[in-house]
């Protein structure tokens, strides 16, 4: 006993921490981790002059908002994340606002990604295995894959069946898979560097000069015709860091959502939060680099100008006449080394990584669903666990249903997910409602926050670290919200592109209005079931 | 129409004590109840060091405290969570070896704090204008029954069948055996048995209150982190795994009794309201650490019995 920090009698609900690595991986893996091998094509393409490399360090930018979530998730250790943390500092209207626009963001995306690893994971792979080979049944294999009926058929068995069905399993699976999809995100980054070190630029030159139909320096001019600019900028790269590559963090945060029900989190989350961002900064870092290293910057970046502008120079054996067009690095590598085994298990990194973290975007929304319901906002259906699964069935259900949505749209009508891209700029806006609920907490809500954790206390210059911290979440998300928004502000881009940006501000709205009204007229109005009791 | 707010599990902490107190005139309750688990969990030493500061250390955090003035806010505030705080010196701590020992400061240190909140309650709340219920949970000595009769305000409803404006709430503070084997942990058995006793006693199920500790099994209301021989919590896909821990004699007398409403605490994590045919059940959870008030708004009716209510955040 006397060797114990604190003494402690024998009650319920004295449990032990959760283990900071569990919570790492998870956060490490929910923002894709080889996502970086689609925004080299994206971010270069539209932002000419970047450097994903030196891009990375702007990564760095979200060290302070995870340090807002971190200081958040231990004063107020409850599963809700941003809604909890914003409805208890500012108001629930701005809870739900903020938390809805965060949600339906990450839902937005599950039904995307899901695109993603059958059109590059399993349909790239398999065409970058019958170009390298020359082997034409491969080649058509890919394309017949990259049909719109047969994506729709293999993603509609992921979502509705095999993500679903682990949404539901109700066991450790998720966690066992976030330490394989960590795994798979270095073994990728190792057999690039096993590229890099056995064959090198020239074996690259020599077999894109040999399969592709084309040569490597009629590519390089043709990319600078076609706009691609060799010159790295500062400009280039902080857009391409700050939207692509920091976009690309989302999802680290969700650790404070799962930590947060237990005691002792401040060790646990902190590692998460920052470790995760540490160790996408590495992972992406380094596959960047070694695809530099590996085709050249300036030729990889020519071959991102000649697919966005649809350039006769762009070569035939990279074109899908469905879908997947674009300049995969798989491609690049079946170049180097035709072997099945390293392109099939390289795509098959890709896969893996990108179908977790599939699950992972799922894993707040549905505690958010939840959170909603169990305030009242929406029914209280969606708060029910269902003894049978052990879970909150209808808020996964609702997760499900619209990820499916946007998974139909996107092989549909791509062009209307092209604008939910946009959404991003919900993400940060409801960032910037997080900012001012960090910078008032201590002195809207000063009981909560002198009964926080004494590492919550900190204090600089006289003020509490927390306003500091949010102050800086504020300014980094407007910030990156003007980034985004540039083309717009520009006038590049019609502001009616932003229509689900609007759309996603303007239901949450409607939502609590209604709720407002509903309890209302029930005798219990919502503003007094968040009410502050004064303690004196 | 008779307006009830309920909370419960504040386990030691002295804000939410102090707002359950308020409570009443913040929501316009007719009649506060409190469902159980007064005290507190954890006592942290604060070590006067020879230097004359204080160091205290707790949830992984040393806290070096330069003065009195400091110590004392510190203590304030871990009393506010809950926790209870000793100042001792090194040595002092270090002498404190058996669980008798630990007992015996925890048994002071509840005792003191109870006698200071039947005060409070008995300068804050005029019973005849708003009558407040409390009792122990399965978390609180025999000895805090003293504590729990002690208040002229407030009535120790544990085990006992009472009238309330027209309705009758029947209350007991015990739960299902726990991991921990907690003071008034009991076997479902002794769980049937007594609220078996206690429901002899109701006139008319269609208006009574179960204030029953421990949540019904298998319900929305008693899932609770699963947990590994070594008491640490295992993972889910959505983060905990979840379990029911609740009670199943609960359960069977909810459904046998069919009271108009059920109030339950014990389980922290998950607070709900979920229907076991017509009886409302709900358990508020807690959020006592962090000088939280959880709490359910319910108002009942003669006629129409639960009309309408609110989980409440306060």
């Amino acid at each position: 006993m006397a060797t114990q920090d604190v003494f402690v009698r024998k009650s319920s609900g004295l449990t032990r921490q959760i283990s900071p690595r569990d919570a790492l991986m998870y956060a490490a893996m929910n923002p894709g981790l080889l996502y970086s091998l689609v925004y080299i094509i994206y971010a270069p393409a539209f932002y000419e002059g970047a450097h994903m490399g030196i891009g990375v360090l702007w990564v760095l930018l979200m060290f302070p908002i995870a340090g807002l979530i971190w200081y958040f998730s231990v004063s107020m250790p409850r599963s809700g994340g941003e809604y909890v943390y914003i409805s208890r500092s500012l108001h629930p209207s701005l809870g739900l606002w903020a938390s809805f626009i965060i949600s339906v963001t990450g839902i937005s995306w599950l039904g995307v990604i899901t695109d993603w690893w059958m059109t590059w994971g399993v349909n790239g792979t398999l065409r970058a295995i019958g170009v390298a080979n020359e082997n034409q049944g491969l080649i058509d294999l890919a394309n017949n894959l990259d049909q719109q009926w047969v994506r729709l058929l293999i993603g509609s068995i992921s979502i509705l069946g095999l993500t679903t069905w682990l949404f539901f399993k109700g066991t450790r699976t998720m966690m066992r898979l976030s330490y394989w999809a960590v795994a798979f995100g270095w073994l990728a980054i190792l057999i690039l560097l096993g590229f890099v070190i056995l064959s090198g630029r020239d074996a690259f030159v020599d077999g894109f000069n040999r399969l592709s139909g084309t040569d490597y320096e009629t590519i390089l001019v043709a990319g600078q015709n076609a706009g691609a600019v060799f010159k790295v900028t500062f400009f280039a790269t902080m857009l391409a860091g700050v939207t692509y590559i920091c976009l690309n963090t989302l999802g680290s945060t969700y650790s404070a959502s799962l930590a947060g029900e237990i005691r002792g989190v401040s060790r646990s989350q902190a590692l998460a939060l920052f470790g995760s961002l540490a160790i996408q900064m590495a992972i992406w870092f380094s596959a960047y680099q070694l695809l530099y290293a590996l085709v050249g910057r300036d030729f990889l970046h020519s071959m991102n100008a000649l697919w966005l502008n649809g350039d006769a120079a762009y070569p035939a054996s990279f074109a899908a006449p469905n879908a997947g067009a674009e300049p995969f690095p798989t491609m690049y590598l079946a170049f180097v080394n035709g072997s099945p085994l390293i392109l099939g298990l390289f795509g098959f990194c890709f896969i893996l990584v990108t179908w977790v973290s599939i699950a992972g975007l799922a894993f707040a929304p549905i505690r958010n669903v939840f959170a909603w319901s169990f305030d009242r906002i929406i029914p209280t259906k969606f708060s029910e666990i269902k003894t049978r699964y052990r879970a909150p069935a209808w808020s996964i259900v609702a997760v499900i249903l619209t990820a499916y949505i946007f998974f139909l749209l996107q092989i549909y009508r791509p062009d209307i997910v092209a604008n939910i891209l946009y959404s991003i700029i919900a993400w940060f806006l409801g960032w910037i409602v997080l900012g001012i609920a960090g910078m008032v907490y201590p002195y809207r809500r000063k009981e909560l926050y002198e009964a926080g954790p004494p590492a919550t206390q900190k204090r600089i210059g006289g003020i509490p670290l927390i306003s500091i911290l949010g102050l800086v979440t504020a300014v980094v998300s407007i910030f990156i919200s003007w980034a985004v928004l540039k083309p717009f502000l520009e006038g590049d881009a019609p502001w009616s592109g932003l229509w689900p940006v609007y759309v996603m501000a303007g239901i949450p709205v409607v939502i609590y209005v209604i709720a407002h009204y509903y309890h209302k007229s029930k005798g219990i109005p919502l503003s007094l079931q968040f009410s502050q009791v004064p303690p004196e | 129409m008779l307006k009830l707010f309920f909370a419960t599990d504040l386990h030691g902490s002295e804000t939410v004590f102090r707002k359950w107190l308020n409570a009443s005139k913040h929501y316009g309750a007719d009649v506060l109840v409190m469902g159980g688990d007064l005290t507190g969990k954890m006592l942290v030493p604060v070590i006067a060091e020879p230097n004359g500061t204080f160091t205290a250390r707790f949830e992984g955090s040393v806290v070096k405290l330069g003065s009195e003035r400091e110590a004392e806010k510190v203590e304030k505030t871990l009393r506010a969570r809950g926790y209870y705080t000793e100042r001792m010196t090194a040595e002092e701590k270090a002498a404190i070896q058996t669980p008798e020992q630990v007992n015996e400061l925890f048994q002071r240190h509840i005792g003191d704090v109870l006698t200071n909140w039947v005060g409070l309650a008995d300068e804050r709340i005029d019973p005849q204008k708003t009558p407040a219920f409390w009792m122990p949970g399965n978390d609180d000595h025999e000895f805090v029954d003293t504590y729990a009769n002690a208040s002229k305000a407030v009535q120790n409803a544990d085990g006992k069948v009472l009238e309330i404006d027209g309705f009758t709430m029947l209350s007991l503070g015990n739960a299902n055996i726990t991991p921990w084997n907690c003071p008034r942990d009991v076997t479902e058995e002794e769980m049937a048995r007594k609220i078996d006793e206690l429901a002899a006693q109701v006139p008319d199920m269609s208006k009574c209150i179960f204030n029953i500790h421990g949540p019904p099994w298998g319900t929305n209301l008693d899932l609770a982190p699963e947990l590994d021989e070594d008491f640490t919590p295992t993972m889910d896909i959505g983060g905990l795994k979840l379990v029911p821990v609740g009670s199943t004699a609960v359960l069977e007398a909810i459904r046998r009794y069919q009271p108009l409403l059920a109030l339950h605490g014990h389980i922290h994590e998950c607070s709900a309201g979920v229907k076991i045919g017509r009886t409302l059940c709900i358990n508020t959870g807690s959020e006592y650490s962090e000088g939280v008030l959880r709490g359910s708004l319910v108002v009942l009716d003669q006629k129409k019995g639960v009309k309408s209510y609110a989980l409440t955040v306060g």
